[in-house]
C-alpha cells in the first residue's frame, strides 16, 4: 500500500535524493511547458485577461486531491501518512497575504521564479535573489513574533473536519465548485468551454471520480487494520504493548510526561473504582479523543484498561489503524492492578493512585518500564481513516 | 525560428496534479519550493556567516553547516525543476537570456519589482510554513484547512490588487 516507505530501504536519504530530482525535472518541464515561467501570463491572470496559469493550478490541485481520495477509496493509498504543513490559521493569513502582495508586484511565485531561472529568465533569477533575503528577514525576525508563529493552532486539520461533512461530499463539493469556477474563467476570456473536447473529457472524469470516490467512502479502521496487520500484530503477540501496573503508576506521578487513561469497562464499574484520571469509553470518546491527540502539543502515552483482554486488543487494533502511537493496554485489567498494590499497607494510601512512596517499596526489576513517549513518525498527519 | 507555443492548461495541470500525487506516494510529502530555497538559503548563511546562522534557531533547524543544509531531497528537486525546466524551454526555443517585461516597463524597474516580490515572498512564504506550491498545491490538494486558509488569503490579497497590477504590467 502507497506511499512508499523509503525509511526501510537499503538507502533512504539517496533514494529520495533521486525520487526528488526526477520529481523537480518533472514539475519543472511541466511549468515552462505550461508557460509559467513568464510572469505576464500571472500578471495577466491577476488582471483578469487570461486565467491560463489559474486554469493550470487549480486543474492540478483537482488532480492530486481526485487521485489522493479515489487511491484512499480503494485501499491502496493511506492518506494518514501524508505529510503536509500544520494548519496555523493567523501565521498562514499573513504569510498569504505578503506572497500575495509578491506575487502582485512580481508576477512569479518560488516555483514560476525557478522555472524562469532555468530558462534564463533575468527577473525569475532576482525574484530568486530576493526570496533569499526576505527568508534571512525572516529568520532574523522570527524571535520577536514567535509566539505568534507558532500560535493559533487549527482546531480542525482539514476542510471535511472543519465543515463536519464527510470527505466524499467534500470532494464532489470541490470538484463542482472547481468546474464552476473554470466555466466562469472561461467566460471571463469569452470563449465557450463546452464546445472543447478536452474541457469536457476532464470535467466528465472529475465528475465521475468524485461521485467515485463520494460512493465507495474511505476506508474504516477495521480495513485499514488488514493492511497495517503484518507490521503491528507482532506487537500484541510478543506482548510489549502491554504495560504493567507499576509502569503506569511510575509515569502518572510525572506531570511533565502526557498520559490519557482509557477506561473500557461497563460504566457501573468505573463509577465503583476507576484509576486517576482515566475517561470512560462512551459513544463519542473515541472522535474526541483522535481531536485531542491531533492538536496536541506534546506526545502523549494512551493506555486502556479493560478487564477483559479480548476487548482491549480490539480496541488497540481499531486505534492503531487510526494513526494512535504511544498507544498500550494495562496488563491484566483491574484485577491485576489490584494484585500488584495488595501488598501496600502505607496510612493514606490512594489505590487510583500510587504515591511515590508506595513505589519505592518495589525493588527496581519490578518495574519493566515498557511504556515509552515517543514522537510520532507522521509529523503532522491528516487524515485519520474514521474521518 | 519561433517558439513553440504552450501546452493546454487543462492538461498541463493534469500533468502537474499528476506529478504531485506521485510525489505523495512517492515520499509522502508533496511539492514544495520554498523548502528547496529554504535549504540553499541557509547554506548560503552557513557559507557566508561563519557560526551566526547555528545561533539563529530557524536557520539551525534546517541545517548546521553548509553540507547538512545541502544534503537534503528539497535540494535535489529545486536543481530538477531547473533543470526541467531548462530543458523543456530549449526544446521549445524559449531558452533565452533575458527579461520578460511588459512594452512600457523598464529593465531596471522590472528587475527592482522582482526583487521586491522575492523578499515579501521569501518572507510570506516562511511565515505561512509553505509557498504556493506547498501550501496550495500539496496542501490544499488533500483537503487540508493551513492550505486552504493561505491559499485563499494570497489569492485574495492578489486579485484585490489588480488596479495596482493593471497600472504595472499594462
Amino acid at each position: 500500500m502507497l506511499p512508499l516507505e523509503s525509511a526501510a530501504l537499503k538507502h533512504p536519504l539517496l533514494v529520495n535524493h533521486l525520487l526528488a530530482l526526477g520529481l523537480g525535472l518533472g514539475f519543472g518541464a511541466v511549468l515552462e511547458w505550461a508557460g509559467l515561467g513568464d510572469a505576464r501570463r500571472q500578471a495577466a491572470a491577476l488582471d483578469r485577461r487570461d486565467f491560463s496559469s489559474l486554469k493550470v493550478l487549480l486543474t492540478a490541485v483537482l488532480t492530486t486531491c481526485l487521485l489522493a481520495f479515489l487511491g484512499s477509496s480503494l485501499g491502496w493509498l493511506d492518506l494518514s501518512r501524508l505529510h503536509v504543513a500544520p494548519s496555523h490559521v493567523w501565521p498562514g493569513v499573513l504569510g498569504g497575504m505578503l506572497m500575495g502582495l509578491g506575487l502582485a508586484f512580481s508576477g512569479h511565485c518560488l516555483s514560476t521564479a525557478l522555472a524562469a531561472a532555468g530558462s534564463l529568465k533575468l527577473d525569475g533569477l532576482v525574484f530568486l535573489l530576493g526570496s533569499l533575503v526576505g527568508l534571512w528577514l525572516f529568520g532574523e525576525s522570527l524571535w520577536s513574533f514567535k509566539g505568534f508563529w507558532n500560535g493559533s493552532v487549527a482546531q480542525h486539520s482539514s476542510l471535511p473536519s472543519a465543515f463536519g461533512w464527510s470527505v466524499g461530499f467534500t470532494v464532489v463539493a470541490f470538484t463542482l465548485a472547481g468546474l464552476a469556477l473554470f466555466l466562469l474563467m472561461e467566460r471571463q476570456e469569452g470563449t465557450k468551454p463546452l464546445a472543447s473536447r478536452t474541457f469536457l473529457w476532464i470535467g466528465s472524469m472529475a465528475v465521475a471520480a468524485s461521485l467515485m470516490v463520494w460512493i465507495k467512502g474511505q476506508p474504516t479502521p477495521e480495513q485499514t487494520w488488514k493492511h497495517i496487520r503484518a507490521e503491528n500484530q507482532p506487537l500484541l503477540d510478543n506482548r510489549s504493548v502491554f504495560i504493567n501496573a507499576l509502569d503506569w503508576a511510575k509515569v502518572n506521578l510525572d506531570p511533565k510526561l502526557g498520559l490519557i487513561t482509557v477506561d473500557l469497562r461497563p460504566a457501573p464499574a468505573f463509577e465503583a473504582f476507576h484509576l486517576d484520571g482515566a475517561r470512560l469509553w462512551v459513544p463519542g470518546a473515541e472522535k474526541k479523543l483522535l481531536a485531542e491527540l491531533e492538536n496536541a502539543a506534546d506526545p502523549s502515552a494512551v493506555v486502556l484498561v479493560a478487564d477483559d483482554e479480548a476487548l482491549a486488543v480490539q480496541v488497540w487494533q481499531r486505534l492503531r489503524a487510526q494513526k494512535v502511537s504511544n498507544l498500550y493496554i494495562l496488563e491484566g485489567g483491574m484485577a491485576a492492578w489490584k494484585q500488584q498494590f495488595s501488598s501496600i499497607h502505607l496510612d493514606h494510601f490512594d489505590l487510583a493512585k500510587p504515591s511515590a512512596e508506595a513505589l519505592a517499596t518495589f525493588p527496581p526489576e519490578a518495574f519493566t518500564q515498557r511504556l515509552k513517549i515517543e514522537p510520532s513518525r507522521a509529523a503532522s498527519p491528516l487524515y485519520c481513516t474514521a474521518h | 525560428m519561433t517558439a513553440r507555443p504552450h501546452l493546454n492548461p487543462y492538461v498541463a495541470g493534469v500533468l502537474l496534479g499528476g506529478l504531485v500525487f506521485l510525489a505523495f506516494a512517492l515520499t509522502q510529502n508533496g511539492i514544495c519550493t520554498f523548502s528547496s530555497v529554504r535549504h540553499f538559503d541557509v547554506a548560503l548563511l552557513q557559507a557566508l556567516g561563519g557560526r551566526h546562522p547555528n545561533h539563529v534557531g530557524y536557520f539551525a533547524m534546517t541545517g548546521t553547516s553548509v553540507l547538512s543544509a545541502l544534503n537534503h531531497p528539497a535540494i535535489s528537486m529545486g536543481l530538477g525543476l531547473l533543470g526541467g525546466a531548462m530543458l523543456v524551454a530549449w526544446r521549445h526555443r524559449r531558452l533565452k537570456l533575458e527579461v520578460l517585461r511588459p512594452d512600457a516597463m523598464t529593465v531596471r524597474t522590472r528587475l527592482l519589482l522582482a526583487a521586491l516580490g522575492g523578499a515579501l515572498v521569501g518572507f510570506g512564504a516562511a511565515m505561512a510554513r509553505g509557498c504556493l506550491a506547498g501550501q496550495f498545491l500539496s496542501g490544499a490538494s488533500l483537503l487540508s484547512l493551513g492550505g486552504w486558509i493561505v491559499a485563499l488569503s494570497l489569492m485574495g490579497t492578489a486579485f484585490l490588487m489588480a488596479r495596482v497590477v493593471r497600472r504595472i504590467w499594462n
